[in-house]
């Protein structure tokens, strides 16, 4: 959203909880976390080592009148992430205002929309946008809200949610420096999605059925130019419809997930634009509660990919099209594998251990991710961690190579 | 001989249309006008009984047959909690050929050993063999001394091994008689059960299995201890189940020869099988099981029951011969009158003889011991229910049947051996010089009888239960002939500081007060700390010839200790000391289970430990045997009590009855006759008093005082209708007395089906002493009670007779008295129903600051809003918490659905995961989001989930509370709670808890829980809540306290509150 949208925005807002709070306003309840840490690399696929990431986060709850909330989460960072090689940057997760009171439970601003309840991997999570290359710990925190109307709404025993999102952002995806290649990220102005989710949290499976009709959150390649020092690539939104659903059983002590999405796209009509291959991705497994909070996770994963029609026969627009497929993970036809996690709480709840495994077929590309975070008191907090990626260079998590890390940061919560 | 089929038809009654103003008469009518819905009641209601019925099972809670506050037990309990010890089983192996120390021999031992050691009803602390891991040989060696296992892994085979092992043996005397007999022909192994609320079939089924898979040739295993006693009990009891359809058969027979009519035997016997299934029904209803001591319920109901039918029958036939024969009435209509009329006549009596029964037993519950109080309440409910039966079943069944025969009426009429019996009985007591003989007799009966009173010994030992020639008689005596003993006596010494016990001071005493027991010839072996701390000294010197007496040096002991923690396992001793070393054990081993020679070693050693210690530190006796002479202490006072309860609830209905003094006299005399005849033959023939044979006098008196009353009754009936007294005397004789022999024989013969159960004592007393005081209750009632009349003419027979209502009313309101006391002080369950009842409300909300602390003292707090609903099922609750601190858990939301009959639903929002995920809610001992309290506790333990026991009542921070034992029903419930037991403090005055003791599944202290500024937060409906709570975990030494505020109760709460759907937008 441009500057000026934002200060309409801005002051319809508070315009409108102006009206309706009518003296009722409750105080703003803020909270919020700064961090400062070092990192032993980036995840800009760059060789670049042992530097420092600080952030801070500001969260503010505004009960504005009884059913009347404003809710907003803002974050400014000193960190490389940015293409531009610039440190700091700042930005808005979520800035909405919510009304309870109304049909439908409105929310007008930036919000963020989460779904699955696969762990780990949600093929269906594909409406809020995250940025990867974001050093944090927290998946969470890379993630940010999408501009629109969101409405949830009770219909029989479960909710329907839709968002109407007339914003769009691409994931921002780590790319590797090409000699030869410029990249340009662009938000393109694109026609609204729809998401729609009725989502039901029963009294014996909780279970979901979602549909998305907007545009995939990986940026597909476009090529912008060529000159003789190289190519410029720009990033093309392409239409993209999602119908997924997800499940949650819990049977004695295992709570088994599932999740499912089938994945349409609408080609470019352009050719100087990389081809998306539609796909399906599932996802199974069950949780086990063993003693006193200790969990372990194990599922697996199948994604299948429809072939693609009429392949480009131009040697650069093969080119592209291999890193399109290398960046969106449409590299082989079937893709199948297994996630496993092991968390606990440590030292009377004070810790928290979490370590997170991913294997892939048939490259055999993986991924090891551990964190331990460590209350020193409620207010600071110890987090440590680290994430190793392996594998051929030709796959997914295989080219992240370089992006395996460790960490650590120390946070002051308030 | 009367034809009644020519008898000419008078105009026959409509039914109902005789009009009367008895209400008795009233409410008869109406049964046998709507005859087919009663009999189409009672039945589905016995359908319903029965079904419960029909689960009972025989199993002996051992926490039911003790008197929770007496001393002894509570020093029992406290040595199990510190100590792990209260059941001792002793298992001996002895080889056919040779001594014990063979291969094979430790290699059972060891194998044995090993498959104990994992079994779940067993305490592993205090396992003790050759090979367990606490069997420890101390050897002086150049730094002192060094600990070994006794048996090492690999066990000896050579010659020179097994010498070795027994040169070890011999210098470490403490495992003479422990582990290996003096003789050494037999290896022991000595194990400590856990309690088994499922008895202890239950408690020993692990060790019989393990036994069993042992197929040793040329080893003979023994089993005993006073489990495998209890056990045996416990199956013997179970005989019931074939003995109650064989006395079902003799009664039968005894009714067929008294009336010889299938109507005649069948109709009692139905009405008496009813009174049995409701009576066990509801017990099965109210979840009381049956035990060794109210197994025989079943038989005694039937009996009087069956009593109860005959005295209705005899009087419907003789107004049926009356309404027939004499006032020429048609045979239909005659039967339907005779029915109304003959219960119209007894009904008064029958209630008052059927209650004073009744009374009588309900009486029990004055007794501390909670099978007793079950017993009685479950007989005298029995006998109740015996009553309605009568007033209804069986006079809408009999005017039902065919109306008898001319044939049925002549047989009835013919004079059998009763007659001839009541017969001779009435001309004995009408001349009035065999009457003087008669009444000289009896008190020279009496006379006789009470001589043998002293000679009565109090002994609650299980042995004395079973003949001597069954197996585990025959292994108890090897064993307590190779070993120091198959009972233990323990005795607890309470320093009251830490490292107490190793005060040279306090150990001199402990060998004193050992050295006194060991010396006496029923103590077979004794153990405590201070052997194996001379055991130190002796080695540390270098095994000098001589024993070196220990110095009184603390320094030198404590050195000893910390030397053997070097090489041993301290955990080795914490069989004989606790970790603290505060409080010590000493075992006494014991070869006999004689009250009286136990009784008297504990007076013995009470004084000379007076002496011996130092008068900072208590003593307190406790294990089985000790356990045992509680239950003889109480046993005593509360018989006498009992006694004399019942006979003052006799002699008060008497009186009311009668409007007499002297009657109530009377009805009471053939009472004390029985009573001081029972007490005499137990004197005279060593019949110990103990709990199965203490019931006898009750039973003896409940069945037994009903005899005088129908005959005084009917003696009182007969002078009214213008009979002299002679002649009244001799026609009540002949009419309810010769009912009375019926009734007498029948429930004697009855009762004498208890003989087949040749091998259990219990049985053959019960059936002996029954038999005795029916025959001669019947017998004093009908010579003493007609003579005393002849001979004194007192009033009240000649007297209208009026206080039948308030005899009545008097049966019906010491019933109620009785049941409601029985209630309060009694039902366990019921007091854990009002706890949960008391902290179930209908909505709640309130401020919840979590205070977490671990054994450093550093904190951490988390604050969270409550809320909870009760479903409309109105048992479960749904709550949900939100978080607002610290600042890492803002907003986490948990939402919690409480479903009885499938596992709960709990979901978990995260803000920072903008997601409702669903967690796991099946495993109730998970910690609430990382306090100490687990989500069981939050939520409430559900009371069905546990079997509940009342061990005592309690004074704590000044207030009275009940002190309720819980333990789970079955393995699930033990698992998914993460408790073996929990003890709950329950305030008396308004059902709130205060203190909860939790032990973790293994059976060792976990948790406690405080619960303090309880305050009413719903005075309409009486509810109560701790603002307050603690709980401490005892073995990481973390608490967690929460302190509630602002809490409200009672206000409306939308479900929607409580819906998962909701969680992300609230």
């Amino acid at each position: 959203m441009r500057g000026s949208q934002l200060l309409r925005w801005v002051a319809g807002a508070l315009a409108t909880l102006s009206l309706t709070s009518q003296g009722y306003a409750n105080l703003p309840q803020s909270n919020g976390e700064i961090t400062t840490g070092l990192w032993s690399s980036n995840r800009m696929l760059d060789n670049q080592h042992a530097m420092s990431s600080n952030r801070l986060k500001l969260n503010i709850d505004w009960q504005a009148s009884g059913n009347l909330q404003l809710r907003s989460e803002v974050w400014a960072l000193s960190s490389p992430e940015r293409l531009d090689g610039k440190r700091e940057d700042a930005g808005i997760s979520e800035l909405y205002i919510r009304n309870r009171d109304w049909l439908c439970t409105p929310a007008l601003g930036k919000k963020q929309v989460i779904w699955g309840r696969a762990d780990g991997i949600n093929p269906t999570d594909l409406v809020s946008p995250t940025n990867y290359r974001r050093l944090t710990p927290e998946r969470n925190d890379q993630r940010s809200g999408n501009w629109g109307l969101h409405l949830d709404c009770a219909v029989n025993q479960g909710r329907l949610q839709i968002h109407a999102l007339n914003h769009f952002r691409f994931n921002d995806v780590p790319l590797p420096t090409t000699t030869g290649v410029q990249f340009i990220e662009e938000d393109p102005s694109v026609r609204p999605t729809l998401a729609v989710k009725y989502d039901v949290l029963g009294s014996t499976a909780d279970w979901s059925v979602s549909v998305i009709d907007g545009h995939d959150l990986f940026p597909t390649f476009a090529l912008r130019n060529i000159t003789s020092q190289g190519i410029t690539l720009g990033q093309h939104a392409t239409r993209m419809r999602m119908l997924g659903s997800d499940l949650t059983l819990v049977r004695g002590g295992l709570a088994y997930r599932a999740e499912i999405a089938w994945v349409d796209f609408h080609q470019a009509s352009n050719t100087s634009v990389a081809r998306r291959r539609p796909y399906t991705s599932l996802i199974a497994g069950a949780e086990w509660y063993l003693g006193d909070s200790e969990t372990v996770s194990l599922q697996s994963f199948w994604r299948h990919l429809k072939s693609l029609s009429q392949p480009s026969s131009d040697p650069l627009m093969e080119q592209i099209q291999d890193a399109q497929s290398l960046v969106s993970n449409e590299l082989d036809t079937d893709q199948y594998g297994i996630t496993f996690r092991y968390a606990k709480p440590l030292i009377d709840s004070k810790a928290d251990l979490d370590i997170f495994a991913v294997w892939t077929e048939p490259r055999g590309d993986w991924m090891l991710r551990g964190r331990l975070k460590y209350a020193l008191t409620d207010n600071f907090r110890i987090n440590t961690g680290f994430e190793f990626f392996g594998g051929p260079e030709e796959s997914y998590l295989g080219r992240l190579r370089n992006n395996s890390l460790t960490f650590v940061e120390a946070s002051y919560l308030w | 001989m009367t034809d009644i089929t020519k008898t000419s038809v008078i105009t026959p009654v409509a039914n109902g249309a005789l009009k009367s103003s008895l209400p008795l008469e009233g409410y008869l009518r109406w049964v046998v006008n709507h005859r087919a819905w009663i009999i189409t009641l009672i039945l589905a209601l016995s359908a319903f009984f029965g079904f419960f019925a029909a689960k009972q099972q025989v199993i002996i809670n051992p926490s039911a047959v003790v008197p929770q506050s007496h001393p002894y037990i509570k020093a029992t309990n406290t040595i199990e909690q510190i100590f792990g010890s209260k059941y001792m089983v002793v298992i001996g192996l002895t080889p056919t050929e040779g001594d014990a120390l063979q291969p094979h021999v430790l290699e059972a031992v060891k194998r044995i050993t090993d498959q104990l050691y994992a079994a779940p009803s067993v305490t592993n602390r205090t396992l003790l063999s050759l090979s367990s891991r606490q069997a420890k040989s101390i050897a002086g060696n150049a730094d002192g001394f060094e600990a070994r296992p006794l048996l090492a892994d690999q066990i000896p085979d050579t010659a020179q091994e097994l010498e070795a092992l027994k040169a070890t043996i011999m210098s470490n005397p403490i495992y003479r008689d422990a582990v290996i007999s003096r003789d050494w022909r037999t290896a022991t192994i000595m194990l400590e059960l856990k309690e088994n609320p499922n008895g202890f079939g239950a408690m020993l089924s692990e060790v019989h299995e393990i036994l069993s898979r042992e197929n040793l040739s040329g080893i003979d295993i023994s089993l005993s201890g006073n489990p495998v006693f209890l056990e045996q009990a416990e199956v013997f009891a179970d005989r019931i189940n074939w003995l109650f359809p064989i006395a079902v058969l003799v009664i039968g027979l005894l009714h067929f020869e008294a009336f010889r009519t299938v109507q005649g035997l069948v109709l009692p016997l139905i009405t008496a099988v009813l009174s049995v299934v409701w009576g066990v029904g509801i017990m099965g209803l109210m979840k009381v099981p049956m035990d060794i001591f109210n197994s025989p319920t079943p038989i005694l109901i039937l009996a009087v029951a069956a009593g109860h039918a005959v005295q209705l029958l005899k009087r419907y036939y003789e107004h049926f011969i009356d309404l027939v024969n004499v006032q020429n009435m048609e045979p239909h209509a005659a039967n339907r009158l005779a029915t109304i009329q003959s219960l119209a006549a007894v009904g008064p009596v029958l209630v008052i003889a059927g209650g004073i029964a009744a009374l009588g037993f309900f009486s029990l519950v004055v007794f501390e011991l909670e099978t007793v109080r079950a017993f009685g309440i479950f007989t005298g409910i029995g006998l109740l229910s015996a009553v309605i039966l009568e007033f209804t079943f069986t006079p809408a069944v009999r005017a039902s049947l065919k109306p008898p025969s001319a044939a049925h009426i002549d047989t009835e009429m013919k004079p059998r051996i009763w007659d001839r019996l009541s017969n001779t009985i009435a001309r004995t007591v009408i001349s009035s010089i065999s009457r003087r003989w008669v009444l000289l007799f009896f008190v020279v009966l009496i006379g006789v009888a009470i001589a043998g009173w002293p000679k009565v010994h109090v002994d609650n030992s299980s042995k004395s239960f079973f003949a001597d020639s069954l197996p585990i008689q025959q292994d108890d005596n090897l064993l307590n002939a190779q070993t120091g003993g198959t009972n233990v006596l323990y005795i607890m010494v309470d320093t009251g500081q830490p490292d107490g016990i190793k005060n040279p001071q306090v150990l001199t005493a402990i060998r004193t007060l050992q050295a006194d027991a060991a010396a006496r010839t029923i103590v077979g072996k004794t153990l405590s700390i201070d052997d194996f701390i001379q055991r130190m000294h002796q080695a540390a010197l270098g095994d000098p010839a001589l024993p070196v007496p220990l110095p009184d040096d603390q320094n030198l002991i404590a050195q000893y200790l910390f030397l053997y923690s070097m090489s041993g396992d301290p955990e080795d001793f914490s069989a004989y000391v606790d970790y603290d070393y505060q409080r010590a054990k000493i075992s006494i081993m014991l070869r006999t289970n004689s009250n009286a020679e136990i009784g008297q070693l504990v007076s013995e050693l009470s004084s000379l430990a007076a002496q011996s210690f130092p008068d900072h530190v208590t003593l307190s006796y406790g294990g089985e045997v000790a356990q045992t002479l509680a239950v003889t202490d109480v046993m005593v006072h509360s018989k006498l009590l009992n006694i004399g309860q019942i006979l003052f609830v006799i002699f008060l209905v008497a009186v009311i009855a009668f409007h007499s003094f002297i009657a109530g006299f009377l009805v009471l005399s053939p009472l004390l006759v029985v009573l001081s005849l029972v007490f005499g033959v137990m004197g005279y023939f060593g019949v110990p008093l103990n709990i199965p044979n203490s019931l006898i006098s009750a039973m003896a008196v409940g069945i037994g005082a009903d005899y005088a009353i129908y005959l005084i009754y009917r003696i009182s009936e007969y002078t009214k209708q213008g009979q002299s007294l002679p002649h009244a005397v001799e026609m009540a004789i002949k009419t309810a007395g010769k009912a009375c022999l019926f009734v007498a024989t029948a429930v004697a013969g009855g009762y004498a089906v208890l003989m087949f159960s040749y091998d259990y004592k219990v049985h053959v007393w019960l059936s002996t002493f029954i038999v005795l005081a029916m025959l001669t209750s019947v017998l004093a009632t009908l010579t003493l009670i007609p003579s005393v009349i002849l001979t004194f003419k007192p009033a009240f027979i000649f007297r209208r007779r009026s206080g039948d209502r308030g005899a009545v009313l008097l049966v019906i309101l010491a019933s109620i008295g009785f049941l409601t006391y029985s209630q309060v002080g009694w039902s366990a369950e019921q007091i854990m129903e009002r706890n949960a009842a008391v902290t179930r409300f209908t909505t709640s909300t309130a401020d919840a600051e979590f205070i977490l602390q671990n054994k450093n003292g550093s904190t951490r707090t988390r604050r969270s809003n409550m809320s909870s609903k009760l479903q409309e099922n109105g048992q479960d609750t749904m709550r949900l918490v939100r978080f607002d601190a610290p600042a890492d858990i803002r907003g986490t939301t948990t939402l919690l659905i409480e479903h009885t009959a499938a596992d709960d639903d709990m979901w978990v929002y995260l803000p920072a995961m903008r997601r409702v995920r669903r967690l796991v809610a099946s495993n109730k001992k998970d910690s609430f989001i990382g306090t100490d309290f687990s989500f069981g506790d939050v939520m409430g333990h559900k009371v069905n989930d546990w079997q509940h026991s009342l061990l005592r009542q309690d004074v704590r921070d000044g207030v009275e509370h009940y002190v309720v034992e819980s333990l789970p029903v079955d393995e699930d419930v033990r698992i998914h709670s993460g408790y073996s037991k929990r003890v709950t403090w329950v305030r008396m005055d308004n059902f709130a808890t205060t203190y909860v003791e939790a032990f973790d599944i293994h059976g060792k202290p976990y948790k406690t829980f405080s619960f303090s500024d309880i305050q009413q937060v719903d005075a309409e409906n009486d509810k109560w809540q701790p603002m307050r709570a603690e709980c401490t975990n005892l073995q990481s030494g973390h608490s967690t306290t929460i302190h509630f505020s602002n809490f409200k109760v009672g206000e409306p709460l939308s479900d929607r509150l409580f819906s998962a759907n909701n969680l992300a937008i609230q």
